[in-house]
Order: structure tokens, then C-alpha cells, then sequence
């Protein structure tokens, strides 16, 4: 009788969460894994005999799975919970194909794939609930992308500066003695990026300027970008290389926007990452800016945005990763700025108002857009290439930035594929300009 | 479809269990075995269960055709035809490719190679029907008449994709009649959900550990850190592939068959003789029974039977050089063994399960990259290497502590310890008895939190 009433139970517990699924509403995005959840599949030959229809509906049960988002907190802490931790230890951890799936789903979310694919391909360094990326740059592509800015330079003429604005990887700021030496592989990628810059290109010096406060917050330990702490040095660095005052904190809005939880949390939902939140802390310009931001292709269809939207993470910054953004601000100097950028440049592109009546940001990730074509029809000044390092460490990402001013735009799908080898000679004739 | 999903666990396994309760007859049963048995095949694999079904056809006519001719020359044709058919379809579609890429940098030829993916459980359905055709052709069975019951026994979901390989002599009496106690299906639902703990927290989250010491930090290795991670994959294997093979065995159980085992605490042998045991012991019996033994046994030219019979186990295990090594690597231990046989007699019982445990984990490596020089660069970094150890490792042994403390209790062979008639063995049985609902219950609700942020977690043994 133990027996029956036993398996009774057990099977009652088994069938009522299975009964449970169907009454649970299903949902389309997930807010804390910042994806697209599977949807029930559709079904025809293609599906059915390739497999994917079965493999669909697997995915469907995995993503629309009751209390999913909670399951997947207690799966980590459970994980965490195997062993003994200390508070000031040091632990690697794996982010298999977590970052894959990643996508571009919401407003909010600016993770770009190739930021992720590789920054995060050996996993991830977690040391008091910050974590750090591993990788650092290569001094083997530099020459690549420092004649890529020369390239640029050639072709605009004196009339343009071409600026080098590139930030170093986390791992420059490791607190781990075994992992000092990572700071000098930064520091070899960026040198090698200054050594190989012709005469009129200038090169900002972040890093020196992020080392001098290196005490201070200057990346996220639960995102993979920088604060707008770290944003403001290479701001500084980027004055003193333009030969500009930079306009102090002190002239600004503070603004505390409290803890929030970011990308590398939602990438390996590690228990201490949690226990650390990230405080988002902002300094905002005075200076009045309209904006509007644009689709990958053409001028169609602008929508309005502002230098800081109400998000309560890293995605505050002009509206998060669009494909390309006009800033025009109340500064009446006649100057104008094109901010080539991926999602460290948000931050970065901010402090520029002070300095340019208008500002052209475009994510070389996204844009479709003829560059040479904007930087002529909208007179602009400076052309600053202002990113993290990780635009500047890949052959893939470096033809991308090619592609926009040299050749006829590249697909996204393309971004993530490395181009080895492949010539870096401009190409011979750019398309078409298109009409603003 | 895998046993450590949530739409087996969930979906699956209650309504294929409330369809096959839900119907009297025992043709019925059958029946509804056979038809969720195809679906569980054509989830993942929707092409190749065509293949599946001409080698089940082909192996029952053959069968019926030996067992009407048996002690004729017509039925040793017919049993040739059908070892042929077997041999020729794993060929085609395992090696395929290994043997064109091998004649190719033999003979400096260029042929394309067909690329076929693997079809799920060829190897394992492979060799169930070998066996079969041999039995029938040797008389140890009847044959089976009816197709539908011979295809219950070739297709059954518990052990279709990754066995154990149940021979025919085992099911053949509950394969027609078979009566379903309670005690049968309590003792199912326990050691399946034994296989699912083992399966979802032990060998996966051992995977996690594997890929970051034997992947991710590979260039910078330590040697104790090595060990570490081969110790790992050891511990992932084992895990993965035991509790598969409990999951199916307790499936088995809940649907009235009885499977014979296929581990026995394997990391507690004395010997690799008796390391191979205990481990994956329907593939041993395989080839002890239509290999070794027809080859001459121990009665003559016992070492060369023992390496041909390891060559070709390394080889069922995949088509790659490394897996032929893997095999060449415990022939040359058992032969060793047999030639030191003496000494070994007079050892300590702690050094030979040393010395035991220490090749085993060794022999992981073969088995764990099928790049000879990956592999080359690894047993190096196993006795020496130029970087320190890494704080990894100590963080990761204290990180996963009650892990490990776990995993050494599941290892220990607790059974042969205490014989059932110990008084701890008898408390023991009590204790489990009484607290097993809540253990199943606990297991099954870890399993599926785990299950949660572990979309894909196929078995090891799914690619043999």
C-alpha cells in the first residue's frame, strides 16, 4: 500500500507540473536573459524532416517553462551553493553559449554579438562579485586598424581630423596580481595602434588617463561596459589630444540612478555578481541637445531621443545602440563631430556636446549608411573613432568600419565573421550619397 | 529526444506511460511501446528512422528465414547476409567518412567524403540485432514471429539510443506475457530518478568544470590541474552514462521488462580486467560472447584475442584513430595484467586500485580529444608543465566540495561493502524504503531546476 500511495504522490507531483505549463502564459521576450523566447514552431516538409519542428517544440517547453526567470536564479544559486566560497577569491567562469544566443531584441538591450562572442570565448573572470574579460587586445591588428584611420584621413583631406579614441578591455584593471600582465598586453595594443598612425591622425591616450584613476569605478563589474566615470577619462584624454578644455564634473548634473544588475550578470547569472550590484551614476551636461536617431538605412523615418533616456542601466546612454544618431546641441561654434562607435562610445559621445554644435554618432555595427557621403554633406570636422577596444582588435569589425566610408555596406550577419586576410586597400568608388 | 529534458520528464514519459497503463491487452501495450518508441527516435532524428526500420525488417526476416533453415547451409548464408547487411549499414553510415579520408592519405586519392551524419543509436541498435540473428542461428533463442513484438525489441525507447544492449534472451519471456507488480514500477521510478540526479547534477555539472580545464585554459595547463580535468571528464562520463543507463533500466522496469546491468561501480576495481567488468558491461558481454570466445578464449591464443577484442572496441566507440588507440591502450593493460598476473596476486589491494584509477583517468585523455596533437600536447602537460597552478584549482576544489563529497559516496561500491545481510545494508534498505518518495521527488525537482539553464545536454555516449 506505501508503495502505491508513493508512486501516486510522485506521479501527482509530475502530471501537476505538467498541467501547471499549460495555464502558465507564455511570453515572447525574456526581460532577464534579454532574448527572444521559442515559440510554438510551424510545421511543413522543411521543418519536420530537417528536424527543427521537433527541436522547436523542445525549445518551446525549455523557454515557456513556469517561473523560468526564477528557476534560473535558484539553478545558479544551487550550482554556487556546492561547495565553499570565499569573499576576496578569484574564480573563472564559462559562458558557453550563453553569448550566442544573445541578440538584439529590445531597445534596452545594445549587446552586439561580436562583443560578446569573443570577449567572452574564455570565459570570465569573477573577483569580488565584478567581473572582468580575460582577453585582451592584439598588437598584430593594430597596423590594421591605424591604417584604416590613415585611409580615413587620406581620403577626407585636411579639412578632417581623424581621431583615435580607443578604450582599453576590462581586463586592463584586473585586481589580481597573476593578472597584471594583462594590463601591458592593453598597452602594447594601443601603442601599437599610436606607432602606426600616420602625421595629422591623432591618438587619444585613454589608457594613460583611465591608469591615473585607476583607484576610482572605472568599468561595471556587472556589465560589460564601462562607467560614466571611466567614459569621462578617455573624454579628458580625448580633449587633451584635440588640444580643448574639457569641461569639469563639477559643470555638470549628477545624478545617482541607484543599483542595477548588467549584461555579464545575465550572461552567467552568477550568484556573487548578484550580491555586487553596479550603481548607475551619471554626469550630464548642461548644455541643451536635440537628437534623433535613424534606421540602418537612409533618413526616413527619424524618431526622437534624448542624450539619456530613462533606462536603468548602461542603455541610459543616447538611446542605446542605434545605427546611427544626430546630436545637435546649443553650442553655436560652427563644429561638427562623426563618432564611429560600438556600445563603449554611448557613454563616451555624451560629454562631446560641450564641444560641437552638431554630432553624428554612428554604431559601425548597424549602419548601412555611405560615411564619406555624411561627412561631406554635413561638413564635419572631426571624425573620432571612439569605441572599446574591441572594434580595433578584429579584422572582421575593422572591414566593417572599411566597409562604411570605402565600400558598399556590409550585412550584420556579416559582423561577426572575421575577414582574414582580406586587402585593406580602400575601394575604388563609394555609393551613391543618399539625401538627409 | 533525451531522458534529461523537459519535454521527456514533463510531456513524454506521463503520456506514454498513461497510454501504455491505459490499454489491457498485452499486444495493446506493444503497440503503444512501438508508437512512442518511433516518436522518441524521430525527435531528434526524423530521416534516419527509415534506416532504422529496414534494419529491423531486414534482421526479422533473416531471423525467421535461419531459424526455418537452422542446421542448413541455407542458414548460414542467411546469417552471413544478415551480419553483412548490419556490418555494411554501421560501415556506411559511422565510418563512412574515416575510410575515405584514410584511403585518401594513403594512396594520395581525392574522393569526397559523404559527410553523412551519424544516425542516433546505430551502433547500439546495430548490435542488438546482431545478436539476436546470432542467437536465433545458434538456437539460444526462439525466434520471434510476431513483428510487432521483434520491433518492440529492436525499437524500446529506455534503450534505443544509448542501450544498455539487451539481448534478446533477457526480454524474451516478458517480451509475450508480461505481469506489471507495483514493487516493479516503485523500484522503475527510483532508479530512474537515481539516473536523472546523476545525469543532470553530477556528469553535467562535472561538464562545466571539463570545459573550462580542458578547453578554455588548455594553453596554460598546470600539470595538477590537468589531472584535475581529465579527473573530471572521468567523473562526467561515468556519471553520464551510468545514470542514462538507470534511467533505462528503470524505464524498463516501469513497463515490466528487466534489463540485465550495465555498471557496477566501476571506479572501485582492483584491475583494468576488472575495471572492464564493471563498466558498460553489455558491450563486454557483446563482444565476449561473439567475439573472444569464438576467437578461442582463454583456451587459445588468449593475448591476441584480448587485443583484437580491445582494437575493436575502441573502434565501435567511434571512427577515429584516437578511439583505436584507446582500445590498443587497455589491450596492452590486460595483457600486462594476465603476463604479471602473479605478482599482482601478492599486491596490496590500495596500490592495484591505485595503479587501477590512475590509468583509467589516464586513458580519458585518448578518449577525450580525437586531435592527436591536442592529445600529444596534454599527456605532456600531465607530467609536465611550464605554468604554476592556478588559483582555479583551489577555488574549484573548495568551490565544488560538497560536489565531490557527493560524487566519492555515489562511487563507493556501498553494496559490496555491506552483502544484504548487514545489518547496515538491512537499515539502509529500510531508510531508503520509507524516505524514497521524498528523495525521487527532491531528485526530480533538482533535475529540473538544473534542467532550466541546460537547454541542450546531449549524453556522451550518444555520439558512439
Amino acid at each position: 500500500m506505501f508503495q502505491k500511495i508513493s508512486i501516486f504522490l510522485q506521479a501527482v507531483v509530475l502530471v501537476g507540473i505538467s498541467t501547471v505549463f499549460f495555464f502558465t502564459e507564455k511570453k515572447q521576450i525574456s526581460d532577464s536573459e534579454n532574448r527572444t523566447l521559442a515559440q510554438w514552431p510551424a510545421l511543413n516538409d522543411t521543418t519536420y524532416f530537417s528536424g527543427a519542428y521537433f527541436r522547436g517544440i523542445s525549445d518551446y517547453v525549455n523557454d515557456q517553462f513556469p517561473e523560468r526567470d526564477w528557476l534560473l536564479q535558484l539553478s545558479n544559486s544551487i550550482r554556487y551553493k556546492m561547495g565553499i566560497h570565499f569573499e576576496d577569491e578569484i574564480r573563472i567562469v564559462a559562458v558557453e553559449g550563453g553569448m550566442e544566443q544573445q541578440t538584439q531584441t529590445t531597445d534596452s538591450l545594445e549587446v552586439a554579438a561580436d562583443d560578446f562572442k569573443e570577449l567572452y570565448k574564455n570565459g570570465l573572470i569573477i573577483i569580488n562579485g565584478a567581473a572582468y574579460t580575460p582577453n585582451t587586445g592584439s598588437p598584430a591588428i593594430s597596423p590594421v586598424f591605424a591604417k584604416l584611420l590613415n585611409d580615413y584621413a587620406t581620403a577626407l583631406g585636411p579639412g578632417v581630423t581623424v581621431y583615435s579614441c580607443i578604450a582599453p578591455l576590462s581586463s586592463a584593471y584586473i585586481p589580481a596580481k597573476q593578472y597584471a600582465h594583462l594590463n601591458g598586453k592593453n598597452e602594447q595594443t594601443l601603442n601599437a595602434i599610436r606607432n602606426n598612425l600616420q602625421p595629422g591622425v591623432r591618438f587619444a591616450d585613454v589608457l594613460s588617463e583611465l591608469n591615473a584613476h585607476r583607484n576610482e569605478k572605472l568599468f561595471f563589474g556587472t556589465d560589460h561596459h564601462w562607467t560614466a566615470n571611466g567614459a569621462y577619462h578617455a573624454y579628458v584624454a580625448f580633449c587633451k589630444s584635440a588640444g580643448i578644455q574639457p569641461v569639469d564634473r563639477s559643470e555638470m548634473n549628477y545624478e545617482n540612478r541607484g543599483a542595477f544588475l548588467g549584461s555579464l550578470y545575465d550572461l552567467t547569472r552568477d550568484v556573487s555578481i548578484k550580491e555586487h550590484p553596479d550603481t548607475l551614476e551619471l554626469y550630464k551636461p548642461r548644455v541643451i541637445t536635440e537628437s534623433v536617431y535613424y534606421s540602418e538605412r537612409g533618413f526616413k523615418n527619424a524618431k526622437k531621443c534624448t542624450l539619456f533616456n530613462g533606462a536603468s542601466g548602461y542603455a541610459c546612454f543616447i538611446s542605446g545602440d542605434q545605427p546611427l544618431e544626430k546630436i545637435t546641441t546649443g553650442v553655436k561654434n560652427g563644429r561638427k563631430a562623426c563618432v564611429i562607435k560600438n556600445s563603449m562610445g554611448n557613454a563616451f559621445a555624451v560629454y562631446l556636446v560641450h564641444h560641437y554644435e552638431e554630432i553624428w554618432v554612428v554604431d559601425f555595427r548597424y549602419s548601412k549608411h555611405n560615411l564619406m557621403t555624411l561627412l561631406r554633406d554635413n561638413g564635419i570636422n572631426d571624425l573620432i573613432f571612439g569605441m572599446g577596444m574591441y572594434g580595433a582588435m578584429s579584422r572582421g569589425t575593422i572591414q566593417m568600419m572599411r566597409n562604411l566610408g570605402f565600400k558598399k555596406a556590409v550585412t550584420p550577419s556579416a559582423e561577426t565573421t572575421p575577414i582574414e586576410g582580406q586587402s585593406i586597400t580602400p575601394a575604388d568608388k563609394p555609393i551613391e550619397p543618399q539625401a538627409p | 529526444m533525451v531522458f534529461s529534458s523537459l519535454i521527456f520528464i514533463f510531456f513524454f514519459l506521463p503520456l506514454s506511460l498513461f497510454a501504455y497503463f491505459l490499454v489491457p491487452s498485452m499486444k495493446g501495450k506493444n503497440f503503444i511501446v512501438l508508437i512512442f518508441s518511433l516518436l522518441f527516435y524521430a525527435w531528434g532524428e526524423p530521416i534516419w528512422i527509415i534506416l532504422l526500420l529496414f534494419s529491423s525488417i531486414v534482421n526479422y526476416f533473416m531471423a525467421l528465414y535461419i531459424s526455418s533453415h537452422r542446421g542448413n547451409f541455407q542458414s548460414k548464408i542467411a546469417l552471413i547476409v544478415s551480419i553483412a547487411i548490419n556490418i555494411g549499414l554501421l560501415m556506411t553510415f559511422k565510418y563512412a567518412d574515416f575510410f575515405v579520408d584514410n584511403t585518401n592519405w594513403l594512396f594520395g586519392t581525392a574522393f569526397t567524403k559523404p559527410g553523412i551524419t551519424l544516425p542516433l543509436g546505430i551502433s547500439f541498435y546495430t548490435f542488438l540485432s546482431l545478436s539476436y540473428t546470432l542467437d536465433v542461428h545458434r538456437g539460444h533463442i526462439q525466434v520471434q514471429k510476431s513483428f510487432l513484438n521483434f520491433m518492440v525489441y529492436v525499437t524500446m525507447f529506455p534503450h534505443l539510443v544509448a542501450g544498455p544492449i539487451v539481448r534478446y534472451s533477457e526480454i524474451q519471456d516478458t517480451i509475450n506475457h508480461r505481469k506489471t507488480s507495483w514493487s516493479m514500477v516503485w523500484s522503475g521510478v527510483n532508479r530512474f530518478c537515481l539516473g536523472l540526479f546523476k545525469k543532470v547534477v553530477i556528469a553535467n555539472t562535472a561538464s562545466i568544470l571539463v570545459e573550462k580545464y580542458l578547453d578554455m585554459q588548455f594553453t596554460n595547463l598546470s600539470s595538477p590541474e590537468a589531472w584535475f580535468g581529465i579527473t573530471l571528464f572521468s567523473i562526467q562520463i561515468y556519471f553520464d552514462f551510468s545514470g542514462y543507463s538507470d534511467m533505462a533500466i528503470g524505464l524498463g522496469r516501469i513497463l515490466g521488462f528487466n534489463f540485465l546491468e550495465n555498471f557496477r561501480h566501476p571506479y572501485a576495481a582492483t584491475s583494468v580486467g576488472d575495471f572492464y567488468k564493471r563498466w558498460h558491461m553489455s558491450l563486454g558481454r557483446f563482444f565476449r560472447d561473439y567475439v573472444y570466445i569464438p576467437l578461442g578464449g582463454n583456451r587459445k591464443f588468449q593475448l591476441r584475442n584480448i587485443m583484437i577484442v580491445w582494437l575493436l572496441t575502441g573502434f565501435w566507440h567511434g571512427a577515429s584513430w584516437n578511439f583505436v588507440l584507446w582500445g590498443a591502450f587497455f589491450g596492452c593493460c590486460m595483457i600486462l595484467e594476465k603476463i604479471l598476473q602473479r605478482v599482482l596476486n601478492i599486491t596490496p589491494r590500495f596500490f592495484k586500485h591505485s595503479y587501477t584509477l590512475i590509468l583509467i583517468i589516464f586513458s580519458r585523455a585518448i578518449f577525450y580529444y580525437v586531435d592527436f596533437e591536442k592529445l600529444k600536447i596534454f599527456i605532456k602537460t600531465l607530467f609536465h608543465s611550464e605554468f604554476p597552478v592556478s588559483i582555479n584549482l583551489k577555488n574549484d576544489l573548495l568551490g565544488y566540495l560538497f560536489y565531490f563529497i557527493v560524487v566519492v559516496l555515489l562511487c563507493i561500491p556501498w553494496n559490496e561493502i555491506f552483502n544484504a545481510e548487514h545489518k547496515v545494508h538491512k537499515r539502509a534498505t529500510k531508510f531508503y524504503f520509507y524516505f524514497a518518495p521524498v528523495i525521487n521527488i527532491l531528485f526530480l525537482l533538482l533535475g529540473t531546476v538544473l534542467l532550466i539553464d541546460d537547454t541542450y545536454n546531449p549524453f556522451i555516449y550518444f555520439r558512439f
